[in-house]
């Protein structure tokens, strides 16, 4: 008997038996045994959370400096731009605006949302009366005060607060102190997110604060290898293996032109979408779908049906 | 057009009872060709989704909190992640194995690209699990992978930083997206059958296997 | 690290090993995890598979 093989019509040759069935249940017995296995030797990490209480003790003058920041709209998340405020058009893709274009869906002036809107909370007169002067000023005066205070702190990298021996802080030294007692007193963690609903499940604020410490959140995460200089989009805290599977979507972050591009994340996510769309349609592409031809290790798989061909 | 053409149900059933003999989609044999261990990384990939969704399960019982303060749900939890490891290792030694056979021959296209959209749908998958370990790990990822998310415009519907969000999504609409897109690759399997050695113009004497 | 919940044989809440040539790092963890899907795919190739009776 003779037979053409032809992948597209139904297999009509020989057949061997198999079991579909008893297959499926021998794998999940299988996985189930290897995961439990891997389970008890290896377990699971959970390195614990930081939280604005947990910043504000450990490290006070970073965290005083990041909220001077804040005000003096100078941190990350102050001039971010989309979808948290309007400082900044965000990373674009030639003619594409697309950070920008997705509008500002979840509104965060940090100078308000991390300063003044908490300070509201505290019922102190002086802290108060620090927030109504600062409200009352124009952006200009607000700038002036804050990046004066900032810079006196820069100066300063040990202090938490400082005397207005030039009178050009205005409200901004009593704002900044009563909100490290809020923080320090983890007060601040729970103003930030209970603004929306007393019932918490969106950090999206305190995240973009922590976020914008250089001296403590980016330093613990670097000291875990997770910064994005770092492959650490792929790596796990501690020992554990990571996301092994971003490899190539981290690899782009360690070289040029992406390393250095201000629009790296923009860059690197649409050639991932690119190169995605390739692997969908390798079945189509030219010279990879001639690939398996060529370097011929289907000869391995197969190695039993053409040692037997005629 | 004949009435049965026209009829919404009539024309399911074509596409999707009658496509399939149950022969093949519970087959209790093989073409002879299918003879290597390279066979069963599908099976174990799905193996691992089986236990991903089990562990995941039992991780939702006593709410996102547990497996920090209970060793037993810490134990769930490292069975829930090891699953996720071995999920992507048999996945990725799957995809090798298919690219090597070239697998998309005898019109098998749609099953590669189903296969790559389950890849990826597992991946993001995977990222909203990273994002609700609520631990540091989360919390910096969170903050890392908004940018990429931003960057796209897509930040601004999907938060990372926002954790219910990424609770309900890891815990809903992503498995079920996953487990929808596997069902279809796997019928797509069956219905076409497992594709024939690279050997298009062959010609083999029967009885040999 | 809740070492108690932690009840692993082997202890990898530590400081992770990584290893590297110019821009390429990686931790020991992702490595092992790599070659072995490299082994693994190796392995599947060339182990022979038992060979039923077939039909």
């Amino acid at each position: 008997m003779v037979l053409k093989v032809d992948p597209s019509k139904k297999w009509t040759g020989p057949t061997r038996p198999y079991d579909i069935i008893k297959e499926g249940v021998i794998a999940v017995v299988v996985v189930a045994l290897l995961a439990a296995g891997l389970s008890l030797f290896f377990s699971s990490p959970d390195e614990k959370a930081v939280t604005l209480k947990s910043w504000s003790n450990t490290n006070a003058p970073d965290f005083v400096q990041t909220a001077t920041g804040e005000l003096a709209g100078t941190t990350t998340s102050a001039g971010y731009g989309a979808p948290y405020n309007h400082a900044a058009k965000g990373p674009t893709l030639g003619p594409l605006k697309l950070q920008d274009w997705a509008g500002v869906r979840i509104p965060v002036d940090p100078a308000t949302s991390f300063v003044t809107e908490p300070l509201a909370i505290l019922n102190d007169s002086s802290t108060n009366d620090a927030v109504t002067a600062w409200k009352a000023a124009s952006a200009d005066q607000q700038g002036k005060w804050a990046t004066a205070y900032a810079d006196a702190l820069g100066k300063k990298p040990d202090a938490v607060s400082l005397e207005d021996t030039a009178n050009a802080f205005g409200p901004v030294p009593t704002m900044i102190s009563s909100l490290l007692v809020m923080a320090k007193t983890g007060a601040l963690d729970g103003a930030l997110t209970t603004s929306d609903t007393p019932l918490p499940t969106n950090f999206t604020k305190p995240l973009l604060f922590l976020a914008d410490s250089e001296g403590y959140f980016g330093d613990l995460a670097a000291k875990q290898h997770l910064g994005g200089d770092q492959w650490g989009v792929m790596n796990e805290t501690g020992s554990w293996p990571g996301q092994s599977w971003l490899w190539l979507f981290s690899l782009w972050y360690q070289v040029e032109p992406f390393k250095s591009s201000g629009n790296a994340d923009t860059l690197v996510m649409t050639l991932m979408g690119f190169l995605t769309l390739c692997l969908a349609l390798f079945p189509i592409f030219p010279f990879i779908r001639k690939l398996p031809y060529k370097i011929p290790i289907h000869r391995l798989i197969w190695k039993k049906w053409y040692a037997r061909k005629l | 057009m004949s009435s049965t053409e026209k009829n919404w149900t009539a024309r399911l059933r074509k596409s999707t009872l009658e496509s399939m003999e149950p022969q093949d989609l519970l087959p209790d044999n093989q073409p002879a060709y299918v003879a290597s261990w390279i066979y069963v990384f599908g099976v174990l990939t799905i193996a691992s989704l089986v236990m991903l969704i089990a562990t995941g399960l039992v991780l939702t019982l006593e709410g996102p909190a547990w497996w920090h303060v209970s060793s037993v749900g810490h134990f769930w939890n490292s069975m829930h992640l090891w699953s996720v490891e071995l999920f992507f290792v048999f996945m990725v030694v799957h995809l090798w194995g298919k690219f090597w056979m070239a697998a998309w021959r005898g019109k098998r296209t749609a099953t590669w690209v189903t296969g790559v959209i389950a890849f990826m749908a597992s991946i993001l998958t995977a990222l909203t699990g990273y994002l609700i370990q609520t631990n540091f790990d989360s919390q910096w990822i969170a903050t890392e992978a908004k940018d990429g998310f931003n960057a796209m415009g897509i930040g601004a519907f999907f938060n990372t930083l926002n954790t219910g969000q990424a609770i309900l999504l890891h815990v809903a609409l992503l498995p079920l997206a996953v487990g929808i897109i596997v069902v279809w690759h796997i019928l797509l399997v069956r219905r076409k059958g497992v594709v024939p050695p690279i050997d298009n113009d062959a010609t083999i004497e029967g009885g040999a296997f | 690290m809740h070492s108690a919940l932690n009840m692993a044989l082997i202890n990898l809440d530590h400081p992770a090993h990584y290893l590297g040539i110019g821009p390429f790092q990686v931790s020991v963890g992702n490595l092992v995890i790599i070659v072995s899907m490299f082994v693994i795919f190796a392995l599947a190739i060339f182990i022979p598979f038992p060979h039923g009776k077939d039909e």
